[in-house]
């Protein structure tokens, strides 16, 4: 029964109700599906055997079948009418593909920006500090200490030592 | 003495330590017993119970799972209506 291109009814998760085409068998009991999500909100992932309800339709699809290959059959064999769910118009698609670019071109750039711009600025303010009241001397030590552990807890005793030193010394 | 308001039997008398070292009653009131599941009445999951001065503070997905049936039905149970569904429409076709 469960063989790629038969038409599927979910039944158990955010998607139950909803239908879904088998796109590849994998091991384990599972298997790829798709809805696509412009037509159904079922995204292109995979899905236990156990929270599927088979139809009696099948479609004729490649494996690994992409989504518009998968919306070309489903127009040729009529799909949208026998489901009984609305044709997506062509802004939908466009609108949807537009929506995933964005998406997956804000995921690349946030993971980068973030920790490059946070470490150097916290190294310099805490330079800055120390070295402006305290004597050559010291600064000599603190630098030698900085520089063996490069490491962020390692530097925090360093300062808390330091801060000491300025209360007894003031 | 409880002032008459609080002489009810839907508060529950809670016992307090002040910081001053004195123990001191407060009168709570009940909240009210868990969502249960309308055809198995097991109780729900997801489903919070407060007064409904608590519950309007929440999102609308913390009120209830974001499934079909969600504050409802327990998940077995939408299993049961999402085949029964499938099978009647497939059967006069």
């Amino acid at each position: 029964m469960l063989n790629v291109g038969r038409i599927c009814v979910k039944t158990a998760g955010r998607e139950a109700g909803k239908f879904c085409v088998i796109v590849d068998v994998l091991e384990d009991g599972f298997v790829l599906v798709t809805g696509p999500k412009v037509v159904t909100s079922v995204k292109r992932r995979k899905c236990n055997v156990d929270h599927l309800e088979p139809t009696p339709e099948v479609i004729k699809i490649d494996k690994n079948a992409s989504d518009d290959a998968v919306m070309g059959a489903y127009k040729k064999n009529d799909v949208f009418g026998k489901m009984k769910v609305e044709q997506p118009t062509a802004k939908d698609i466009e609108s949807a593909k537009e929506s995933e670019r964005k998406r997956l071109a804000m995921k690349k750039e946030e993971p980068k920006a973030k920790p490059a711009e946070k470490k150097p600025e916290a190294k310099v303010e805490k330079k800055e500090e120390k070295k402006e009241p305290h004597k050559e001397k010291k600064t000599e030590k603190k630098e030698a200490e900085k520089k063996k552990p490069e490491k962020k807890p390692a530097k925090k005793p360093a300062s808390k030592k330091s801060a000491k030193a300025k209360g007894k010394k003031k | 003495m409880p002032r008459p308001a609080q002489r009810s039997r839907s508060f529950i008398k809670k016992r307090v330590n002040t910081p001053g070292g004195r123990a001191v009653i407060h009168y709570v009131k009940k909240k009210p017993s868990p969502a249960r599941c309308g055809s198995c009445r097991k109780p729900l999951h997801g489903v919070p119970s407060d007064l409904p001065a608590g519950i309007k503070k929440l999102t609308k997905t913390g009120r209830r799972p974001d499934r079909p049936y969600g504050g409802n039905l327990c998940p077995p149970c939408t299993r049961d209506v999402v085949k029964r569904k499938n099978i009647e429409r497939w059967e006069n076709a």
